[in-house]
């Protein structure tokens, strides 16, 4: 499903240059829930994007349901990750100015769902993370573990394939984070939704089907 | 699309009304000086209806008062000029002329109407000197001196005032008392003798009595080759004939050109006003634009992310803009357009059709758009080609 080869990737400032990323090669299976663990400023987040076809990598390889994307236009890439490919971002990223509902609405304005098929779709998504009381409200009305879920709403409203997690439990409560991974597991389970997971709570990751250690940008066994 | 953009619009009403606002009074400043400024070429291109070129103005003074002596002196100048090669066409004038300062006014009833005209006393040389152009009836004749009313020849705008659609060639006018006065023989079309920037004014013409205490002015249509030798040769001669007179001599065509001169100065100040206000209010609307976007990296960022285009962010941030501008628009142009509609300043002394500010108001409109929209396409597109993960990380 995603598939990695050799990827690098390096950041230069300035002052100086960041190896964030050195030869990653990962193969993630349909259906499979991978959860990524290190320390921080290892490359997680770096990682996640370049899967997430947010961001190139230096060298390397992404490939992901067999396509590589070296010759896809903007408009191709845009609509790959519209489809495939739902974030959960590590700061939730929700659009202040926009309601929950319309935060969830989000990706599905970028494809032709017509609005009243948008609304209901993003209350159906918004139902199952255990929010559909507060669509009307704006994301500074909500707490951390309610952002969290609007955003993971978001992430699942247009029923991708994919779904790239950066510490969706990072900043909630131990039982708010226990539910939040029921949400991603039953995904995972009931849809069959390939699930990558950042983390830094190892009972978390023990759920998962498989762990990857990144240090310093490295994997490590 | 639209609602979205709408929406993003709303949510931040407090952001957007101070844009809202700038553009409600630049429209507002844009709207008077485009009208100012149509309005006045409107004035500028209507018919001036009489030809400068080769005019050379002759003011005369005379010392004495005396009707009789006064005729006989001019009649000798006539007779002078008649036989000069250099000089087309000449006739004797009342002060009220092209490009001067004075001005005659009379008034003329008709039917409960009243209306102030300029007059003119000329000769019928006149019409030849001018190149006047007649459309209706005939010019004034020496014979007219003779009649019991009094012949005279009104202009378009005198017809259009007091007459409307009637037919009024041989119509005779009547004095306060009920005495007959004038009669009409014929239409002109403007003699816009304020020059290019007046608005044409009611007018008409009279043969000049032979009973004037004061000789007036003269009027000559001079060879386009003849100069300065010519006119020191006159001169010369004019004052052998009218020793304790006094002449003045001025050129039309100086003279209108210094009249266009005082109308053109604050036109080109007023111009200059509002386009240096213009290039303030697209560089205010830039930074506000700049600043705007540049607080909505994360947003930018999450929205690629969510499948947004480059060009879908663009349009996406232009269309915020169009919109707040054009909520703007609907908003000053429901102001502006009290004016035609309340026909303010439709009628003297500034005459301002409806259509001039319908017009002002379009062209204020396309304007305004189009700041707009070059003030808002380039930040929109750089914000666009942002690369998400940067974006996404400038939270
Ligand atoms: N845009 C950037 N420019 C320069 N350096 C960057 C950029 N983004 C990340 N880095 C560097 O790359 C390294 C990896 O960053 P990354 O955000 O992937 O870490 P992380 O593992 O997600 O950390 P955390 O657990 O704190 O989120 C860090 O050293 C960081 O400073
Ligand atoms: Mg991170």
């Amino acid at each position: 499903m995603i598939k990695l080869s050799q990827i690098e990737k390096v950041y230069t400032t300035k002052t100086i240059e960041t190896l964030a990323l050195n030869n990653i090669n990962l193969d993630i299976m349909k259906g499979e829930f991978v959860s990524i663990m290190g320390p921080s400023g290892c490359g997680k987040s770096t990682l996640l994007n370049i899967m997430g076809l947010l961001d190139d990598p230096s060298t390397g390889q992404v490939e992901i349901n067999g396509e590589s994307f070296a010759r896809f236009s903007d408009k191709q890439l845009a609509k790959f990750r519209n489809n495939t490919i739902g974030f959960i971002f590590q700061s939730y990223h929700l659009i202040n100015d926009l309601s929950v509902i319309d935060n969830v609405e989000l990706p599905l304005l970028y494809r032709n769902v017509s609005s009243s098929e948008r609304r209901k779709l993003a209350s159906e998504a918004l139902e199952k993370v255990g929010l559909a009381n507060r669509m009307k409200h704006f994301p500074s009305q909500l707490s951390g573990g309610q952002k969290q879920r609007v955003a993971i709403a978001r992430a699942i409203v247009g029923r991708p394939q994919i779904i790239l997690a950066d510490e969706p439990t990072g900043n909630l409560d131990s039982v708010m984070g226990n539910e939040v991974m029921d949400i991603l597991l039953k995904l995972n389970e009931q849809e069959d939704t390939t699930i990558v997971m950042v983390t830094h709570d190892e009972s978390m990751a023990q759920k998962t089907h498989r762990l990857i250690r990144l240090f310093d940008g490295s994997q490590v066994n | 699309m639209i609602k979205h953009i709408f929406l993003m619009i709303w949510n931040q009403k407090g952001r957007n009304i101070g844009l809202l606002l700038e553009i409600f009074f630049s429209f507002i400043v844009l709207f008077a000086v485009s009208t100012y400024i149509i309005y006045q070429y409107n004035i500028y291109h209507q018919n001036l209806g009489f030809n400068y070129e080769n005019i050379w103005m002759l003011q005369m003074d005379a010392r004495e008062s005396n009707a009789k002596e006064i005729a006989q002196t001019k009649d000798q100048i006539a007779r002078y000029l008649k036989q000069q090669t250099e000089i087309q066409s000449f006739s004797y004038s009342s002060n009220n002329m092209p490009y001067g300062s004075s001005t005659s006014m009379t008034v003329l009833n008709h039917n409960g109407k009243e209306t102030n005209p300029d007059y003119f006393q000329v000769e019928p040389s006149f019409l030849e000197t001018f190149q006047l152009e007649l459309m209706e009836g005939r010019w004034l004749k020496e014979d007219d001196k003779a009649a019991n009313a009094i012949p005279i020849v009104i202009n378009s705008e005198l017809k259009k005032e007091l007459f409307e659609d009637e037919d009024v060639i041989n119509l005779e006018l009547l004095d306060d008392e009920g005495n007959t006065e004038f009669k009409i023989v014929g239409i002109l079309d403007q003699f816009k003798f304020q020059g290019e920037f007046s608005p044409a004014r009611a007018g008409f013409f009279r043969l000049m009595p032979d009973s004037l205490n004061y000789p007036g002015s003269m009027m000559l249509k001079i060879q386009p080759n003849a100069g300065a030798a010519f006119e020191a040769k006159m001169m010369k001669q004019l004052n052998k004939m009218a020793g304790n007179w006094s002449f003045n001599i001025s050129y039309m065509e100086e003279s209108r050109k210094s009249r266009l001169r005082e109308t053109q100065v604050p036109i080109i100040v007023l111009m200059t006003i509002c386009g240096f206000l213009l290039f303030n209010v697209a560089l205010g609307l830039f930074g506000i634009l700049w600043s705007n976007i540049n607080k909505r990296k994360a947003e930018i960022g999450i929205r690629r992310a969510m499948g947004a285009t480059k060009n879908g962010l663009n349009w996406q941030f232009i269309g915020e803009m169009m919109m707040i501008c054009t909520f703007s628009l609907v908003l000053s142009t429901f102001f502006a357009i009290q004016l035609p509609l309340l026909k303010v300043f439709s009628g003297p002394p500034f005459f301002i059709s409806v259509w001039i500010y319908f017009l002002a108001i379009f062209v204020s409109i396309l304007i305004i758009y189009g700041i707009v929209l070059i003030c808002s396409y380039f930040p929109s597109r750089q914000a666009a080609q942002l690369h998400p993960a940067v974006a996404l990380h400038e939270e």
